[in-house]
């Protein structure tokens, strides 16, 4: 192999690497902003799991 | 339920921090006030946004720089290269590990809730700049050396703050009480400190493969300003983009907490209305 590939192949590792850490630490951060908690009872359908009188 | 994911929400917990005036319990003042997760929460919100971008550029100019600008080396030729991601994520997996250990303490002597988010958070990223620094490392090896991989002093410390690194991960995971688990995390990332001297002076103390610091504190760099400035840049680009990373997967972690500390709460109310 020439050192042409080998570069290519260390700068891929690194930048693939970084990339993808990073937009999967933002996209994470953007589902957890996203989906604030839901009450057990607005999540539940209306009239299950309610206590008898 | 005692876990502290539940109590990070609450800004005035004090997480029995000293009233005193020692050393320590001002310490634990200090840390705990620049700690607190929603001012944390403010803070990461004001910093990361400017870090990412600052560190797509730096890291950009620094690549480019390295790539097109920096002449080749008159012995390694075109390969020296590599040096400008290989060097930064060498620096970066020392460096996130004081992270860890600094976590450590202040959840073991001041028991803070948002040292053990950060250590849980902060583990991965430098187990990933670990990871980066030994692959590209070894592929610079092999042109240059004539192989990927010989157990010399300074690729095997390396290797082993890769195991620390992974090691913690598993740690922080094994235990069904998430305390029990931070805790002996928090050990492990405090006795593993005793790895990074002998990382850094490996190349002085026993004869390896692995040259010694081209750059240092205490003496003018020894290598080409040419080839200098790119290293500079990218090893300040690359810091910016996993500072960023840290902020975002620390704060995510603030939100998910908070969240299933709304949920518990929710269900303890609604378990109490059905009872009463």
């Amino acid at each position: 192999m020439d050192h042409v590939t080998y570069i290519a192949a260390a700068y891929a590792i690194a930048l693939g690497t970084t990339g993808t850490m990073l937009i999967a630490a933002l996209h994470r951060l953007r589902v957890a902003r996203r989906f604030p908690p839901q009450s057990p009872a607005a999540a539940r359908p209306a009239g299950e799991g309610e206590p008898s009188s | 339920m005692t876990d502290r994911a539940v109590v990070v929400t609450d800004e005035t917990q004090t997480n029995g921090i000293g009233a005193g005036n020692s050393l320590i319990d001002r310490l634990g003042r200090g840390f705990h006030r620049f700690a607190n997760p929603r001012r944390f929460s403010r803070l990461a919100q004001a910093l990361y946004p400017p870090l990412l971008v600052l560190g797509l550029l730096v890291t950009a100019g620094g690549i480019y720089g390295g790539l097109f600008i920096a002449p080749p080396d008159y012995l390694q030729g075109d390969s020296m290269r590599i040096m400008y991601v290989h060097v930064p994520f060498a620096m970066l997996a020392s460096a996130f590990y004081v992270g860890l250990a600094v976590c450590g303490l202040l959840s073991l002597v001041w028991r803070h809730p948002l040292a053990d988010i950060a250590a849980k958070e902060i583990g991965p990223i430098g187990a990933a700049a670990t990871a980066i620094c030994l692959a590209t490392g070894s592929i610079w090896g092999r042109p240059t050396w004539g192989t990927y991989w010989v157990w010399d002093a300074r690729l095997t410390s390396v290797f082993v703050l890769l195991l620390l690194y992974l090691g913690h991960i598993a740690l922080m995971r094994a235990f069904d009480s998430e305390e029990r688990g931070q805790r002996a995390a928090a050990i492990l990332a405090l006795v593993g400190v005793v790895n990074l001297p002998v990382i850094k002076f490996s190349v002085t103390w026993w004869n390896t493969l692995h040259q010694p610091a081209s750059i240092t504190l205490t003496s003018a760099p020894t290598i080409a300003n040419d080839m200098l400035w790119p290293l500079l840049l990218t090893t300040i680009g690359f810091s910016l983009l996993f500072a960023a990373t840290a902020l975002v997967r620390i704060e995510a972690a603030i939100v998910e907490r908070h969240h299933a500390a709304v949920r518990l709460r929710d269900a303890l109310k609604e378990t109490d209305g059905w009872t009463t």
